[in-house]
């Protein structure tokens, strides 16, 4: 293979990558407009949809992974794998903008509502006229996380391996793995460097200018920042945006809370009806063997054994934790630092977000040579990839909030450093630093199952010591599709137990403290 | 050492003890347009003063008190106090804003005590004794524990009152305060402050109020300024030569805010 066959290929691996995660993308914004419409507009939809939503996205994403590609091949063997593959891009994109768009519907202000039903304005105008112009901003704000997180597992969903099967559909993921396979170095820095290029390229051309349509700037450049005026002449627009998911835990939780809250009404037709439903699939699976499956699951964990279950928790929880503890440690000066020079957060918020969306898996095989001996720290490597940008992201856009009129009042009183920190920036970021926090755990507990064990081809990086993704990832590519889904339910259980447990306790724990509850 | 200080007060009662000098300030707003919100302005507040600066809404009075509160660089000018320049917030300088901005997780006492905390050579306890004192002063005895969230409008702008003068500013630069008070707690706040302002050793020396409200501004104040719609620039003075208490029904009180509405207009 010449040089220009090598670069010719990597760019239209990356094309095909990018068509589907594009189509992905499209298919995200329309299931979101879909879902989140209807759950922000119709009650009874909303309490059935919302918690279902929230269970589906604390749910690993690879976990998907085994029954997707049966279901999709089985079904349509030929363009089975592509959607199978398109499927499991979907799943990492869509949620956040799903919430986005029920969030912003929720909030449309009720007199414009009355209007539109008085004027009988139809559906199809509504939306036109309406919904979509209200969730756009905050759904066009999500395009960029949703990509950057899509792209983290592009690798993972374009190389379906499962037992016997195995497709490799052409794209940035399998010509990465053939050129480690090959050894291609050349042929890796080329893939790389044409990927940064265009990572870049996206970043400047089609997400920034896509937020600043929607958010007019307001200040002036200072001169010290004059100088690096060519970032924005390339963005187009004066001034980067923030590439912030706007919904905080708190607006979120409270979102949920309310409707549980709703829930516990007695008269609630539909939680009976949905109750019903459930105990009604229930009965059915269990008189049709669906007690066989249950029971098939327990034996499954008998036979992995519950000590490697909870082994494999143990140090997966661990790598979780310190990979967040991790980000909370630099984020926090690093924001605080620059969060009040509205022109260096924007430049630096910028270039996070384009190096936020250079998917770590695909840079893996550069670290992979000089980190062999090194497993755990290659896999730290990899869940800190998944995690650090939220809890940095989260913590600006809480300080950035912070209301002009305290900034002014700790100016006037001439606070000192450590006690601004103390006792204003800290407190008043705290909300979305365990926003972020939770948001990153959930990256990690996901990311666990490339990081713990990556296979690119036939190269396969595992750590020494176990981990429930490197169980998972094992079990997948064995073929035990039961296997699988055991530790997607032990996993999925420990995630939600410590959301529930630990972090809203800590929520509104600190909440409460503050007086901002 | 105090008698000295008062001679030396009484000495100068004739010179200003904060200038803006010949001070102009625009925005920047969106696509880079400029908005021009005070044009060459000068004014001097002088020693035991109270002034008034009476303007609408929108005319820059919140700018020009950042200016001189030294929290805003103005575009061209500067203020001067006792004739230095002044490029940043000074605790001789306070300021107090139109909405109380306290820190919900700080008790009342403690949003009191962070004004101290840039005050050299000061112990906790000596910091603590001193808020109390200020909350005792302007009423709020008993409710040092309490936080802001369980305050009402009324009681919430007193804390930041104390909290604007435990440092002894010599200025105080008031921000429509009343603005935000149901009239009955403003009463009885625009009362209290006339009190503090008759106590005889009692900081500050000098006080600037904004308002649009004339009646208000000609209540309490000794010397009025009328500004004109943005950008800000001084139309006319005007003294009000009345005793205090001011009865606001009485036909004199009448006449100097008739003057000030021609003023205005
Ligand atoms: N930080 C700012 N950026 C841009 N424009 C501002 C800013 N602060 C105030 N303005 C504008 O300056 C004008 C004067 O504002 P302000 O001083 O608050 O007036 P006032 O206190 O008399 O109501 C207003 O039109 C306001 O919109
Ligand atoms: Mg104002």
């Amino acid at each position: 293979m010449d040089y220009v066959e090598v670069f010719l290929i990597s760019l239209l691996a990356i094309g095909a990558s990018y068509a589907r995660m594009a189509l992905a993308l499209l298919f995200s914004v329309l299931f979101s407009f879909a879902i989140g419409i209807a759950a922000g507009t119709n009650k009874s939809f909303e309490k059935v949809a919302i918690p279902v939503l929230d269970i589906l996205q604390s749910i690993p994403i690879l976990g998907f992974f085994p029954v997707a590609i049966q279901l999709f091949y089985t079904a349509v063997p030929v363009i089975g794998a592509e959607l199978a593959a398109i499927f499991l891009i979907f799943t990492s994109q869509t949620w956040n903008i799903t919430f986005a768009v029920y969030e912003s519907t929720r909030f449309i202000r009720s007199e414009l509502l009355d209007t539109a039903r008085f004027l009988r304005i139809n559906l199809l105008d509504r939306l036109r006229y309406l919904y979509i112009p209200t969730c756009l901003p905050r759904v066009v704000r999500n395009f960029q996380p949703s990509w950057a997180n899509g792209m983290f597992f592009l690798v993972g969903s374009e190389i379906l391996t499962f037992g016997e099967t195995e497709i490799q559909l052409f794209g940035l993921g399998t010509i990465v793995s053939r050129f480690t396979v090959e050894g291609n170095v050349t042929g890796i820095a080329t893939v790389l460097m044409l990927l940064v290029f265009t990572t870049v390229l996206i970043n400047l051309l089609v997400f920034i200018p896509l937020n600043n349509l929607f958010e007019a700037p307001f200040r002036k450049p200072s001169r010290r920042w004059e100088k690096f005026g060519f970032l924005r002449k390339i963005a187009k627009a004066p001034k980067p945006h923030l590439p912030i998911p706007v919904m905080t835990f708190f607006e979120y939780n409270r979102a949920v809370g309310e409707i549980v809250k709703r829930l516990t009404i007695p008269s609630s037709l539909l939680r009976n009806l949905a109750f019903f439903i459930l105990a009604g699939l229930g009965v059915a699976l269990l008189a049709t063997g669906g007690d066989e499956f249950f029971e098939r699951i327990y034996e499954t964990l008998q036979r992995l054994g519950f000590e490697t279950i909870a082994l494999s928790s143990f140090y997966s929880f661990v790598r979780v934790m310190a990979a967040v503890g991790f980000s909370v440690a630099w984020s926090l000066p690093a924001a605080i630092a620059i969060a009040r020079k509205p022109d260096l957060s924007a430049t630096v918020a910028t270039v996070f977000q384009v190096i936020a969306s250079i998917p770590v898996t695909i840079v893996y095989p550069l670290l992979a040579e000089s980190l062999a001996n090194m497993p755990e720290l290659r896999a730290f490597i990899m869940i800190i990839a998944a995690t650090q940008w939220y809890v940095f992201f989260q913590v600006l856009a809480g300080l950035r909030n912070i209301p002009q009129v305290e900034l002014e009042v700790v100016d006037l009183l001439q606070l000192k450093t450590w006690d601004r920190v103390k006792l204003v920036y800290l407190p008043r970021s705290a909300p979305a630093l365990i926003t972020g926090c939770i948001t990153a755990a959930g990256g990690a507990w996901n990311g666990l199952v490339v990081a713990e064990r990556l296979v690119l081809g036939d190269v396969v990086a595992e750590t020494d010591l176990p981990g429930l993704g490197k169980l998972l990832s094992q079990l997948t590519y064995a073929g035990d599709l039961l296997g699988s889904i055991a530790v997607i339910i032990v996993m999925s259980g420990i995630i939600v137990l410590m959301n529930r447990l630990f972090w809203k306790r800590l929520y509104d724990t600190i909440g409460s403290k503050l007086k901002i509850m | 050492m105090k008698t000295s200080a008062v001679a030396e007060e009484k000495e100068l009662d004739a010179s200003p003890i904060l200038q803006v000098v010949n001070v102009s300030h625009s925005f920047f707003t969106k696509k880079g347009a400029v908005l021009e919100v005070i044009r060459n302005m000068s004014l001097d507040l002088y020693y035991g003063e109270f002034l008034g600066v009476v303007g609408q809404s929108g005319s820059g009075k919140t700018t020009l008190l950042k200016i001189m509160a030294g929290l805003i660089k103005p575009t061209d000018g500067k203020v001067l106090y006792k004739g230095k320049a002044v490029n940043g917030p000074t605790p001789a300088i306070s300021l107090v804003f139109q909405e109380p901005v306290l820190f919900p997780w700080l008790t009342v006492l403690e949003n009191v005590m962070l004004a101290l905390k840039r005050v050299e050579n000061i112990s906790k306890e000596e910091m603590k004794i001193k808020a109390q004192s200020f909350l005792d002063m302007v009423g709020l005895s008993g409710f040092e524990n309490s936080y802001p969230g369980e305050l009402s409008g009324g009681m919430k702008q007193r804390v930041v009152l104390a909290r604007a003068l435990v440092t002894n500013p010599d200025v105080l630069l008031m921000d429509e305060p009343f603005s935000n008070l149901d009239p009955l707690t403003a009463v009885s706040l625009r009362r209290e402050i006339d009190l503090l302002r008759q106590h005889e050793t009692l900081p500050p020396s000098s006080v600037l109020l904004v308002s649009h409200n004339v009646e208000e501004i000609v209540e309490l104040s000794d010397r009025v300024l009328v500004l004109t719609s943005r950008p800000a620039q001084i139309a006319g003075e005007v003294k009000i030569d009345m005793g205090k208490p001011r009865d606001r029904r009485s036909p004199r009180f009448y006449e100097y805010v008739d003057a000030i509405f021609t003023l205005m207009s």
